[in-house]
């Protein structure tokens, strides 16, 4: 596992910890303004996860409005409703073993299926491509080789790390000295336009934006991972595939150059450029009416809320 | 599931906004004041928007359709709050207190 690779959990676990301690916080402290800061604390850590997860909009708009908006408007709501002093009052709640053995159903319930009934953890990570000679996993990942990237996902910087374990020992008359990655942009619909070079076909290398790139790393032997790094990978839809080249034996017991090599069924993924962009081009476009609504919604909202908080003036 | 956070992302980050959900249900249970079943409410909102995010990064569902969900939660949650600060200042102002067990005035 590379240093990232273990920063990253480190960084993922502190994170969960520092949610998970303020969500009990919040549920459990008798006293309102310590609920409230821990309410601030899960809201941190939200936000650094949505970033840990790459998206970083959602990130600065979580620091912007919930911290900087709903809390403090939490925060007010405690300041004009409590005095401050008799805290211990503040927050009675009801003695609830009920309550507390519902949410313990509730958890176990969402954690059997989460792990165990739900189909998406078939897709997520790791697909098996068998040959004629060979079995070969592969895996694919975010830029810094770290974060798994399902395939058919989205990886939204244009660098992409796959990798390929060689399953099955390989029979005593091959050997392989090299294993060859080979990303190719996904071949287009019917009818749409082709950018210029772009082609599935490794003959047909564009001079400025080379439609294929082809990396080779030694063979390590069968208990290594083999992986590599395609970087500035433009926007767009790729797959890519496996190679092995080694040697056979022929059948007059010399030796020839051979290469296997294993059809990307599903080792497919997209490249995006941040996830600020196609946010707004999805908000300005197939969600241009639900925005509309929404903002519709805020006013009324405003107004009602303007309406609610007026202080009566008496008429004398 | 292995313990490793890199190898199954998806199920942390689902495992994580479960129980963060719990404890915001447990919350508005068991609480007896409007400002703390608002911060319950808080809780289950942001569970759900590290789901969204989680599912849009890590699935082939993929593209940003879950970020566009997380915005219009978070809009709505900013709505919500303002609206629910207003009316807890108006019950505060009839009933001396804010607990959501005294404002029973429409039984009657």
């Amino acid at each position: 596992m590379p240093p990232s690779e273990i920063l990253l959990n480190v960084v993922f676990y502190v994170l969960a910890a520092a949610a998970v301690a303020g969500a009990v916080a919040v549920a459990t402290s008798r006293n309102i303004v310590r609920s409230a800061f821990a309410l601030l604390a899960v809201l941190f850590s939200a936000a650094a996860l949505y970033a840990l997860m790459k998206a970083d909009f959602i990130a600065a708009a979580q620091v912007l409005i919930y911290v900087g908006g709903i809390l403090v408007l939490i925060i007010f709501a405690v300041m004009l409703t409590h005095r401050i002093t008799d805290v211990k009052l503040s927050n009675d709640s009801t003695p609830g073993p009920a309550a507390f053995c519902a949410c313990l159903c509730l958890l176990f319930s969402l954690v059997v299926v989460i792990l165990f009934t739900a189909k998406w953890r078939r897709d997520s990570d790791v697909v098996t491509m068998g040959g004629k000679a060979f079995e070969v996993a592969a895996r694919q990942y975010q830029a810094d080789g770290a974060t798994g990237l399902a395939f058919g996902g989205t990886a939204f910087e244009g660098t992409v790390v796959v990798s390929a374990d060689v399953l099955a020992a390989p029979d005593p008359s091959r050997t392989i000295d090299q294993v060859v990655f080979t990303v190719s942009e996904a071949a287009r619909p019917e009818g749409a336009a082709k950018p210029p070079g772009a082609s599935g076909d490794l003959d047909e290398l564009a001079a400025d934006r080379p439609p294929v790139q082809t990396r080779f790393v030694p063979y390590g032997g069968r208990t290594q991972t083999h992986r590599t790094e395609f970087e500035k990978l433009p926007e767009g839809e790729y797959h890519w595939r496996v190679k092995l080249v080694g040697r056979e034996k022929d059948a007059k017991g010399g030796s020839r150059d051979a290469e296997w090599t294993f059809p990307a069924a599903k080792t497919d993924f997209s490249v995006r450029r941040g996830v600020t962009e196609p946010i707004a081009r999805a908000l300005a476009g197939p969600y241009l009416f639900a925005f509309e609504v929404v903002s519709v919604l805020l006013l009324a909202a405003l107004v009602g809320a303007a309406f609610l908080a007026r202080k009566e003036v008496k008429e004398s | 599931v292995s313990l490793i956070f890199t190898r199954h992302p998806l199920e942390h980050m689902l495992l994580l906004s479960a129980v963060v959900f719990c404890a915001g249900v447990y919350t508005i249970l068991t609480r007896k004041n409007a400002v703390s079943i608002l911060m319950g409410v808080e809780l289950v909102l942001n569970a759900a928007n590290l789901n969204f995010v989680a599912f849009s990064q890590y699935t082939r569902v993929g593209g940003v359709h879950g970020n566009v969900f997380t915005i219009f939660v978070i809009l709505l949650a900013a709505a919500e709050a303002a609206v629910a600060l207003a009316i807890i200042i108006g019950i505060y102002q009839n009933f001396g207190r804010v607990d959501v067990d005294q404002a029973d005035n429409l039984k009657e």
